[in-house]
């Protein structure tokens, strides 16, 4: 796996290195072409042992149910003949799509040849490529292979991405390196990579606060109960009424808090475990091919890959309610992450893949994210100017507005069952209603309001741009002064009358703009100009 | 330098502001947008009349009569403050620059937006004609960079104006090294 396999391609065969052959000279299935390699051989046993597990599994079970019920033996037999056959049919198919794929590594590209039926030829320019992502999915484990996810970060054309599923952990490794090597920071040398964090064991406990651990917890919880529904109506509800109908006030009470508790318990236990999941041995470093590389996970070792020279900033994200614990968690800013990140989700993963670091205190998350930046001298995340009074007001209003909303609808409500239904509605239960809805809004409402205004801050230290937006999602932006490739301002009605603007940073990374929202008109312009000397100048005029 | 290294511009509070970029759209941009919202709005209205209307003869919901008159008023008033105020309000924001650094623009009505992108940044320059851009001699001429967020776009620009416009920048842009992130 050394020599010129490291490129794939013979000295002489350079010349037509970035030329595509003919699709039939690469097509002849599972005979050894030259240059080309195939996937891993234990792929097919490694994908057995999923559909071993997977297909059989319930036709045992139907079968195992019907026999019991007394239906005619053929059944059950063909059920297991039916399962049989699909898992044959399947396994036949990945032996198939083992046979056609293959891939090489020239000088020029990076290609794969793939399709049992419909042949795809990709093909991708290696200086084009920006992330070599590796997965370890727990039954690829047990066979020491691994899914190798290669992309350009192109967010239009068709092309952008490319996966080898599944090839031996050491040769996704050598791809990792062969394919990301020529972004290489040149002093860095072969002397190994620089850890930038690490996990701490206490720092899973933040996992039950966190997020979408904690939403896939609550989520996973209120699907289990939603589809039991039925049973808890029909035979739960009626035992606990039958039970406590004689008992007194406390015991109903202590019963529905040790249900709550309950649950609770049971939602925290599956979001940590998530978390644990997602963050077991986590690892960032810096290699010394110029990438940033995270490591974690504990049934699927994840590895991500960003190249050094495509980061455009770094994101502190401190979220409610960790951020009351000085929790934070570190992301990065980087072009050609936005589409690695869209394709993650159907590979079940809740981390997106700009994630620097998991949860953990802010001093460290802030650490982190100024190393991966190189910011030796470290950031002033915290030393932002706050945003005009104007900022203030509009969100106290459009929570006055808010509550208005809510209490006018709810008034309405009243009144109509009152007008409309033979309901018993006394005259004042409208006027009641409305004031309770609209002071329970405003008792929220306006401290979100003073919150969110709290969190507007902007700031510029040595050659980082900050942005501070957020209120229950609180997000501290340093964008790299130079990666700034345009401005734009926008401004309601509103905003005109309040002389405010939201100031917009584009960059050529995620969401590709980072806002200020509700700056001062005149101080943000000069914001900008200061930031990025000469772009807007040429465009501003003094006096009003 | 993380906390020397901080510069506040408090100072310049009043003193700035954005001049508008130094050209207009071709005038009859006022009539394209004229004509798209009338397309937009003029349907809107019909169907409620129409809903009104139906309601009114077949008489099967008596109640529901009056309040869909109503909203085809509302509708069409709302409709017609559109189609009358918009187009001018729009004429006169919208405009477009190009400098020999960079390209400048404003659009929008009610709310505005100004959008700034360096020459150096370009990646793609195109412009594209609907029908009924064509058939008044228009064309938008659309700028992006490498964010995926925001890109220039010129609404009603004269077609010959686009074009050369749209020449030009690509060989400007041609002409700078490097991929523009």
């Amino acid at each position: 796996m050394d020599g010129n396999a490291e490129t794939g391609t013979p000295q002489g065969e350079r010349s037509r290195a970035g030329g595509r052959e003919p699709l039939e000279a690469v097509a002849a299935p599972g005979v050894p072409v030259q240059g080309w390699r195939l996937l891993s051989p234990l792929t097919v046993w490694a994908d057995a042992v999923v559909v071993g597990l997977v297909i059989p599994g319930p036709a045992l079970i139907a079968a195992v149910i019907l026999a019991v019920a007394g239906a005619p033996a053929v059944w059950p037999l063909l059920i297991l003949l039916g399962a049989a056959v699909l898992a044959a049919a399947v396994i036949g198919a990945d032996v198939l799509r083992y046979r056609r794929t293959r891939y090489r590594v020239t000088d020029a590209r990076f290609e794969a040849v793939s399709g049992v039926v419909a042949r795809s030829h990709k093909s991708l320019p290696r200086e084009r490529i920006r992330s070599v992502d590796v997965a370890v999915p727990l039954w690829a484990r047990a066979f020491g292979l691994c899914r190798v996810e290669v992309g350009t970060g192109e967010s239009t054309g068709a092309g952008g991405a490319l996966s080898l599923s599944l090839i031996p952990s050491a040769e996704g490794e050598r791809l990792r390196r062969v394919l990301l090597e020529r972004g290489a920071a040149g002093g860095a040398g072969a002397d190994g990579a620089a850890e930038l964090a690490r996990m701490a064991p206490r720092w899973f406990g933040y996992g039950a606060l966190a997020w979408t651990p904690a939403a896939v917890g609550y989520g996973g919880l209120a699907a289990v109960l939603g589809s039991f529904t039925e049973l808890i109506l029909r035979v739960a509800l009626p035992w606990f009424l039958g039970r406590t109908e004689s008992a007194p006030v406390m015991t109903i009470v202590l019963w529905a808090a040790g249900v709550v508790l309950t649950l609770v318990v049971v939602a925290t236990a599956v979001a940590l475990a998530v978390h644990v999941e997602s963050w077991w041995d986590f690892l960032l470093t810096r290699e010394s091919d110029g990438t940033l590389r995270v490591r974690r996970g504990l049934f699927t070792r994840t590895s991500v890959s960003i190249e050094e020279r495509r980061m455009r900033g770094v994101e502190l994200v401190e979220r409610l309610p960790l951020r009351w614990l000085g929790v934070a968690s570190a992301a990065a800013v980087a072009s050609g992450l936005a589409q690695a990140q869209e394709g993650q989700g159907a590979k079940g993963g809740v981390v997106p893949k700009r994630a620097l670091t998991p949860e953990m205190p802010r001093a460290r998350a802030r650490r982190a994210a100024e190393q991966a930046i190189r910011a030796q001298d470290g950031i002033a995340f915290e030393d932002l100017r706050p945003h005009p009074r104007a900022a203030l007001r509009r969100r106290i209003v459009r929570a006055l507005a808010v509550a208005a909303v809510f209490a006018a609808v709810v008034a309405a409500t009243v009144w109509a069952l009152g007008a409309l239904t033979p309901l018993e509605v006394p005259g004042e239960a409208p006027t009641v209603a409305a004031v309770g809805t609209g002071v329970a809004v405003l008792v929220l409402g306006v401290p979100y309001a003073v919150g969110s205004y709290r969190g507007l801050g902007h700031g510029i230290d040595g050659r980082f741009l900050l942005l501070r937006t957020g209120m229950a999602a609180r997000s501290t932006v340093a964008l790299k002064r130079d990666s700034v490739i345009g401005w734009t301002v926008r401004r309601s009605p509103f905003q005109r009358w309040a002389g405010l603007a939201t100031l917009g940073a584009t960059v050529a990374a995620g969401g590709g703009i980072h806002r200020a929202p509700d700056v001062d008109l005149g101080e943000g312009l000069a914001f900008a100009d200061e930031a990025v000397p000469e772009l807007l100048a040429p465009f501003l005029a003094s006096g009003r | 330098m993380s906390t020397q290294g901080i510069t506040h511009t408090g100072g310049a509070r009043t003193a700035v502001r954005l001049r508008p970029p130094r050209n207009r759209v071709a005038g009859r941009a006022i009539a394209l947008w004229t004509l798209r919202a009338l397309l937009l709005w003029g349907p809107a209205a019909g169907v409620a009349a129409a809903m009104a209307a139906a309601s009114g003869i077949t008489g099967l919901v008596p109640w529901a009569t009056g309040p869909l008159w109503a909203l085809t008023a509302a509708v069409g008033a709302l409709g017609l403050l559109v189609v009358l105020a918009m187009p001018q309000w729009r004429y006169r924001v919208h405009r477009w620059e190009v400098t020999g650094e960079a390209v400048y623009t404003s659009f929008g009505w009610l709310w505005q937006e100004w959008r700034v992108a360096p020459m150096a940044r370009i990646q793609t320059v195109d412009t594209e004609r609907g029908p009924l851009q064509r058939a008044l001699g228009l064309s938008t001429l659309t700028v992006t960079t490498a964010s995926a967020a925001g890109p220039l776009r010129v609404d009603g620009l004269e077609a010959d104006l686009a074009s050369d416009l749209a020449q030009q920048l690509t060989e400007v842009t041609q002409a700078v090294p490097g991929d523009g992130t």
